[in-house]
């Protein structure tokens, strides 16, 4: 009997360690990505909750303080709207997994959020 | 007719050569995904400890004015905030005001600049290869 592999069994092993090897390597960059949006929504929160003390106190932002907030936020802004005493915060940025980052918060003036 | 055992001169070589270029690839895909998965969980301890530090920050910047240039606060509950040896960020204070609390670990400075403060952490991903990324506070008095 004619014993050890072929060359094309040998190949589809090869070929499937490949395989396998960047479906992991993907997987794990993924994981990275996502692990940097999560930061990215944490500085995103410092951005909301400053603009947020803005808002309830009356006094405008500081656009040098805006700028450091967001210097590691590519793309980042906050919009207000506004509605009676309700104001809502929402803070847009571009996220490393795709899709843009937003965050929103409600303050309302006067008090509490 | 007697067969002949073992492997000839080529079979070996041959053998050595794809070792000599599998283990080290192998090797190295297997560094790459150890530093990736740690770059992964550093920035999700990041993530925890810039809400853990503004948080804490910004209830203590409530309670008074900061001591000129420094990350601490007086009156009578004095508060300061102080980077390790061990590059642990440690909020610290008296018993009755929460005590000494570590809020960040893998702080490599923490410094005062206009408008707040600013945070480094960093991963020593290799003797000589260091992630980095800052964080910015904004501070202002009541």
């Amino acid at each position: 009997m004619k014993r050890g592999y072929t060359l094309v069994e040998q190949m589809i092993t090869v070929a499937l360690l490949g395989i396998t090897a960047t479906a992991v390597d993907l997987i794990s960059l993924q994981t990275e990505r996502a692990a940097q949006a999560e930061l990215q929504r944490a500085r995103a929160g410092v951005l909301l909750e400053y603009h947020a003390r803005r808002v309830s106190t009356g006094r405008p932002v500081e656009p040098e303080v805006v700028g450091r907030l967001t210097a590691a936020l590519p793309e980042a802004k906050v919009e207000q709207a506004r509605d009676g005493k309700v104001v809502t915060l929402t803070a847009t940025w571009r996220s490393p997994t795709g899709p843009a980052g937003r965050r929103v918060l409600t303050v309302f003036q006067g008090g509490g959020r | 007719m007697k067969r002949a055992r073992g492997f000839t001169a080529i079979e070996l070589a041959v053998c050595l050569s794809i070792s000599a270029v599998l283990v080290p690839s192998v090797f190295v895909f297997a560094r790459s995904l150890e530093s990736t998965q740690r770059v992964a969980q550093w920035h999700l301890e990041n993530a925890d400890a810039v809400q853990r530090i503004d948080e804490a920050l910004q209830r203590d910047a409530q309670r008074g004015a900061m001591e000129q240039g420094g990350l601490a606060w007086g009156g009578s509950c004095p508060v300061r905030y102080v980077v390790t040896e061990a590059l642990a960020l440690e909020r610290q204070a008296g018993e009755a005001c929460g005590g000494t609390q570590v809020l960040a670990t893998g702080v490599r400075a923490m410094t005062r600049v206009p408008g707040g403060v600013a945070l480094s952490f960093g991963l020593a991903l290799r003797e000589d290869l260091l992630q980095q990324t800052d964080v910015f506070f904004a501070l202002e008095a009541p």
